[in-house]
């Protein structure tokens, strides 16, 4: 092969690579959400109930704007936001969450709580099918130096839904 | 309205976790503040979990007793406390006027416990492992957290001055 076509082949294996790994990294499918619901699985604390009531129907930008508000409340930088996204079994995803659950959301000793599948609401999508697998993952904040922050722990990513971890195990739908 | 009588800035910092020296120069406000930030860093991705004190997840409690116990390792039993005993323990003085390093609580109303705690970085940021995102650097413009009943607790072996009393104290 000559010179000149292997650079043409290199250059469009690398290309086509490119291509593929682009075509199949999972990423948000608008930039602007509306919060449409919430719920607590283990129950919250009025304080939480009354900052989601007054979130719903709020529209969270999670993209450049860097303006997104309420329990949202990532500072980004605008032109600071990413978004990294991953695919995961609901049962790894539940563990994870299980890890999560903060010490004042455990009000009996005698009565641990645990997310499930079903209880965590993960276990159907926005279709209301049963799944087992899900696109996970998060939004950060990237500072000047580099350094970047988690601001939204994101459960499950669809389309037309996203699930998002708050704190006091509170989940937040957006759509 | 809060008023600072420190500011803190950083220098470059690496990403890799290093186990920082106890020495004097980290034992004040801002070495607490650093040594907070360094390991905030270096723990990116690692999950908020309850009862967790270790690299392999930390609650918020175990993410401020492990910064703590790094830099005043003579002192490590004294700091595992949950957040409540951190906002009550006497080696914390209140203060109303945070300074980086210091401490900062949570609570849901004045009578209840104390529930969160994190370090004060700088006049801009608190860093803790919260149960939404695991260790992570917060804004005070937060709403989530500000509209929390917030208070400031300050090491009071934190200042060069102190710490030399206490070690003078140790050579007796």
């Amino acid at each position: 092969m000559k010179l000149p076509n292997l650079f043409k082949f290199v250059l469009g294996l690398t290309l086509l690579s490119a291509l593929a790994a682009c075509a199949t990294r999972p990423s948000l499918s608008k930039t602007s959400w509306v919060v449409s619901d919430y719920y607590c699985p283990f129950d919250c604390f009025p304080t939480t109930h009354e900052q989601m009531r007054a979130y719903m129907g709020e529209v969270v930008y999670l993209d450049n704007r860097g303006t997104i508000r309420g329990q949202f409340g990532g500072e980004c930088r605008p032109g600071a936001t990413s978004v990294k996204l991953r695919e995961e079994s609901i049962q790894e995803v539940v563990n994870i969450m299980n890890k999560a659950i903060p010490v004042e959301a455990q009000t009996d000793p005698d009565k641990p709580y645990f997310f499930t599948p079903a209880n965590s609401g993960l276990n159907t999508d926005s279709k209301g099918n049963p799944r087992n697998r899900l696109i996970t993952g998060g939004v950060y904040c990237t500072e000047p130096d580099g350094k970047r922050w988690l601001v939204h722990h994101l459960l499950s990513v669809e389309p037309d839904r996203l699930m998002v971890y708050l704190e006091d195990a509170a989940i937040a739908v957006l759509r | 309205m809060t008023t600072w009588s420190l500011t803190c800035n950083f220098g470059p910092l690496s990403k890799q976790y290093k186990h920082p020296m106890s020495n004097l120069s980290n034992q004040t406000g801002l070495g607490i503040a650093q040594t907070a930030l360094t390991f905030s860093e270096a723990m990116e991705g690692v999950s908020y979990k309850l009862g967790g004190k270790d690299e392999r997840g930390l609650d918020c409690s175990g993410f401020v007793s492990y910064v703590f116990k790094m830099l005043f390792p003579s002192k490590a039993s004294m700091f595992e406390l949950n957040a409540d005993r951190f906002a009550n323990s006497s080696q914390f003085e209140k203060v109303t006027e945070p300074v980086a390093g210091d401490l900062i609580f949570f609570k849901r109303s004045e009578e209840g416990q104390v529930h969160h705690v994190g370090i004060v970085l700088n006049n801009q940021y608190w860093v803790g492992s919260q149960s939404s995102t695991g260790v992570a650097k917060v804004s005070f413009k937060n709403p989530y957290w500000s509209k929390e009943v917030v208070s400031y607790g300050r090491y009071k072996y934190s200042s060069p001055l102190a710490i030399n009393a206490y070690l003078a104290s140790l050579r007796k």
